[in-house]
């Protein structure tokens, strides 16, 4: 069962946890396949091809409907049909040839974010070229000469094309490659979007009530997991592009070190390990650390509005007030309010279309009271495949349950009456 | 002489009293030959089956059909304006009556014996002005018959209005009720959160007051739904526990079809006020000419005795002629002249005012309709629409429980104002029903005070909102 938006923030009633054998166990969702080193969850690595010793990438910028979740899309800006871009994996040292055709009725110019790029090639509209007109093809062309973590977007009316959602990420490897490279290496876009609920495109007008924050354009529990077999190593490399949020990423289960930024890479003395990295507005960053707590863990932003989506800010705060009494209240008011049938009233108990519960979806124990930028990190003992293992089976006795009361007799717990 | 005796016994019957009974239900059958059928006007005869029908017509709702009944059954004003119409019956009858003859004498005495002087005199004039006489009375009867049937008239749409205005009062405190009840279901609310520590007590204030304004409304409604019940009571002549224990129907009556195309000629066809006038000024006139004869009003022939002291009678006759050498009789009837002619213009501007009054009714009935039209077909739904989106907003958490009493209060204020609407619609249909039916209402009939005005002057509704 569905929580209600409003029954929420009644008081946590719906965290309710019932035994794993009897509970709703979610479907994952199917797995992007791999491609190249890096994965990007829910997106595409895109390795580009090489003609004549050059890589070469084509990114069509063009509209999009891009679904956030099931049951909640919107009209955004994309490249090669998708939202995000596709993740660009190259090499350093690599040259690189990177056609742009414009699809948009706007103009339009691509940013290589934090590459060193001629100054021509920076794509800063109005600055360093002629803004790309639509219907035109525009080549950026320039070798690679550093490697590490990076993003591209749109430098052109920034603040509607970015809100709209043109943005990627740019993984340039070292050059000869690593030799004590991470088994998995994922990467991660996290950005923020206007979209109240009913509409059907982001709002760029906003400022700060952004209410779909997302990992790679997508909210739990649409979120692909990540996975890792116990003892692997792991890099997450995330950026972000909000407009307007840092964002501190938590991983449960483990702690990590901050291996790089897109200013590079940090030597391993000075690495810091965190289980919590803040990753500004406009920054890279990348962690690394050892699979080695076997479970599903939790990968989300620390901040708790982060969490959830479609969130209204403008409503009373109901925490502590009897239960109930405000549906009972619009039941006196509003004639035909908690009747049952008939279109009217069943309209009276729904939530505008195109818009999501403001939490995420059902696990293993019961509601995951989560969404926006929250996904799972699967590590398990052994992994045949890449794809989605499942939800994770508990060793016996490793569950939080109920106390008995011997247990709490044992330990001299008393319970006040 | 047998012609004469035989006119003399005429003219004896004719000067016999006569029978009440007869002349009023004479006067009914006047009153129903000029006071068109659709104007419901039903005129009692005071039989006892009357009284349990007006009975059985409290026992349920009152209707706008039911009042008028009932008001026809119940009203003294009814039975008193058939009374007047026999007043001036009377008056006709008493103008063709012809002057008394005056029996006159004298004696004295003298040495020789009295002498007496016997004489009879007839005004003789007066005879022949009777037929004037008889004219302008007639003139004026048949005026009071059109100021009655105007009152009649009147009181048969007064009876439907107040049904009108008391229905919609009903409504209107219903709607106002419900308002004030969400109202107070937000007071509770927000009090439940200020008591929580979740709201602050501005918060509460502010729910208070609109809880407040809400049984101000209220408040006002249930006045006007007591003075509206009062306008039946007095109509319906209803007093101690009878004004007390009846109930009265929320259906708004409704004006038969109206004919909207024509309405200017057909409410001057139909005015009473003006047939009123026209037979004043026609009494003036034949006034007039009365005056102008009036000089010579003191003219009497007869004949006469006398006896002469000595004893010899002598027998003749005596006449009385006034000589009009100082005055002429002009004065009186050019002032009646004047007075007519007064009349006829005023005939002409009463006129004037009816044909723009039934213009005034029609543009703003075909106004109102509109009016309503839209707000049935539109505004509502939106509104309604409105609160069913702010519930579905509510429920995804994007505004408060207030929002969404707050879209329910609009929405019953919205019906409040479709409700004022078609009360004035209404109204104003009543009122050209009246027009077309020989009454312009808001204009008082004779002296009377104005017995209704248009409800815009009196109903302070759309404007409260």
């Amino acid at each position: 069962m569905h929580p209600t938006r409003r029954g929420f923030l009644k008081g946590g009633a719906l965290l309710v946890s019932v035994g794993r054998a009897s509970a709703g166990v979610a479907v994952p969702p199917p797995r992007t396949r791999r491609q190249g080193r890096v994965v990007t969850p829910n997106g595409v690595t895109d390795p580009g091809r090489m003609v004549k010793g050059a890589r070469i990438f084509h990114l069509i910028v063009q509209t999009v409907t891009h679904e956030f979740a099931p049951g909640l899309s919107a009209e955004c800006f994309g490249y090669n049909g998708r939202v995000h871009g596709p993740t660009l994996e190259a090499t350093e040292g690599e040259r690189v040839r990177i056609y742009v055709t414009n699809r948009l009725d706007t103009n339009t110019t691509v940013h290589w974010h934090g590459l060193y790029v001629p100054n021509g090639m920076d794509g800063v509209g109005g600055l360093s070229q002629r803004p790309i007109e639509p219907g035109e093809t525009f080549l950026y062309e320039f070798e690679l000469r550093q490697h590490g973590t990076y993003m591209y977007h749109s430098h052109h009316d920034e603040m509607t094309q970015m809100a709209l959602g043109l943005m990627g990420m740019f993984v340039v490897h070292p050059r000869g490659g690593e030799g004590d490279g991470p088994a998995r290496d994922y990467a991660y876009l996290l950005s923020t979007w206007a979209l109240k609920p009913g509409l059907a495109r982001p709002d760029p007008n906003e400022m700060s009530d952004f209410n779909v924050l997302t990992l790679n354009a997508k909210i739990f529990p649409a979120t692909e997991a990540m996975v890792a077999k116990r003892g692997e190593r792991v890099r997450i490399r995330i950026g972000n592009l909000s407009a307007m949020d840092h964002h501190p990423i938590h991983l449960h289960g483990h702690s990590f070190a901050v291996t790089a930024t897109d200013g590079g890479a940090i030597p391993p003395s000075a690495q810091w390990r965190e289980v919590s990295v803040l990753v500004p507005v406009g920054s890279t960053r990348t962690i690394e650390f050892i699979a080695d707590n076997p479970g599903d863990w939790a990968f989300h932003c620390h901040m708790t509005h982060h969490v959830m989506t479609q969130m209204g800010h403008g409503i009373p705060n109901l925490v502590g007030v009897e239960a109930g009494d405000f549906d009972a209240a619009l039941g006196r008011v509003i004639p035909g309010f908690g009747a049952m049938g008939g279109s009217d009233e069943e309209q009276l108990h729904e939530i505008p279309p195109n818009s999501l519960p403001m939490m995420g979806g059902a696990g293993p124990f019961g509601y995951i009271t989560m969404s926006g930028m929250f996904s799972i990190l699967k590590v398990r003992d052994h992994l045949e495949t890449d794809s989605d293992p499942g939800w994770y089976e508990n060793p016996p006795g490793t569950v939080a349950e109920v106390a008995s009361p011997e247990q709490l007799a044992a330990d001299g717990i008393e319970l006040p009456g | 002489m047998r012609g004469g005796l035989a006119s003399l016994a005429l003219l004896l019957a004719a000067c016999a009293a006569p029978d009440a009974t007869v002349i009023l239900n004479e006067e009914r059958a006047e009153l129903r030959a000029i006071i068109p059928a659709s104007a419901g006007v039903e005129l009692p005869v005071g039989e006892a089956e009357e009284m349990e029908t007006a009975r059985a017509i409290l026992q349920t709702p009152l209707t706008g059909e039911s009042l008028r009944r009932l008001v026809f059954l119940r009203n003294p004003e009814v039975r008193a304006h058939l009374l007047e119409l026999g007043v001036a019956r009377m008056a006709l009858l008493q103008a063709g009556r012809v002057v008394n003859p005056s029996l006159g004498g004298s004696a004295r005495w003298f040495d020789e014996g009295p002498e007496i002087e016997v004489g009879l005199a007839q005004a003789v004039v007066s005879l022949f002005m009777v037929p004037l006489r008889e004219a302008e009375s007639r003139a004026e009867l048949n005026a009071r018959r059109a100021e009655i049937a105007d009152r009649l008239v009147r009181l048969s749409a007064e009876s439907q209005l107040a049904a009108l205005e008391l229905a919609g009062a009903q409504r209107r405190i219903a709607l106002r009720e419900a308002r004030r009840d969400a109202a107070a279901e937000a007071v509770q609310l927000m009090g439940k959160l200020e008591k929580a520590g979740n709201a602050l007590a501005i918060d509460a204030v502010g729910e208070e007051l609109a809880l407040s304004k809400a049984r101000l409304d209220l408040a006002r409604a249930e006045r006007m739904e007591s003075v509206a019940r009062e306008a039946v009571n007095r109509l319906a002549s209803l007093w101690g526990s009878e004004a007390s224990t009846w109930t009265a129907s929320e259906l708004l009556p409704v004006a038969p079809e109206l004919d909207l195309d024509r309405v200017e000629s057909l409410a001057v066809s139909a005015n009473f006020e003006l047939r009123r006038r026209r037979f004043e000024a026609e009494a003036l006139l034949v006034a007039a000419g009365l005056a102008t004869d009036s000089v010579w009003s003191d003219l009497s022939v007869g004949p006469a005795a006398q006896r002469e002291p000595g004893g010899e009678w002598g027998v003749g006759g005596e006449f009385t002629l006034p000589i009009p050498l100082l005055d002429d009789g002009g004065v009186m009837a050019l002032s009646a002249r004047f007075e007519a002619e007064a009349r006829l213009e005023r005939h002409t501007a009463a006129a004037v005012a009816i044909r723009s009054e039934a213009r005034r009714t029609r543009d703003v009935i075909e106004a109102l309709r509109a009016e309503l039209r839209f707000l049935r077909e539109s505004h509502l739904p939106l509104q309604h629409r409105f609160t069913v989106l702010t519930l579905q907003n509510y429920n995804a958490m994007q505004v408060g429980v207030f929002e969404v009493m707050r879209a329910r209060q609009n929405e019953l204020a919205a019906e409040d104002e479709a409700l004022e609407t078609e009360l004035e619609l209404r109204c104003e249909e009543w009122r050209l029903w009246a027009l077309l039916n020989g009454v312009q209402l808001g204009i008082s009939s004779g002296h009377e005070a104005n017995p209704m005005p248009p409800r815009s002057e009196t109903t302070p509704t759309r404007k409260e909102h």
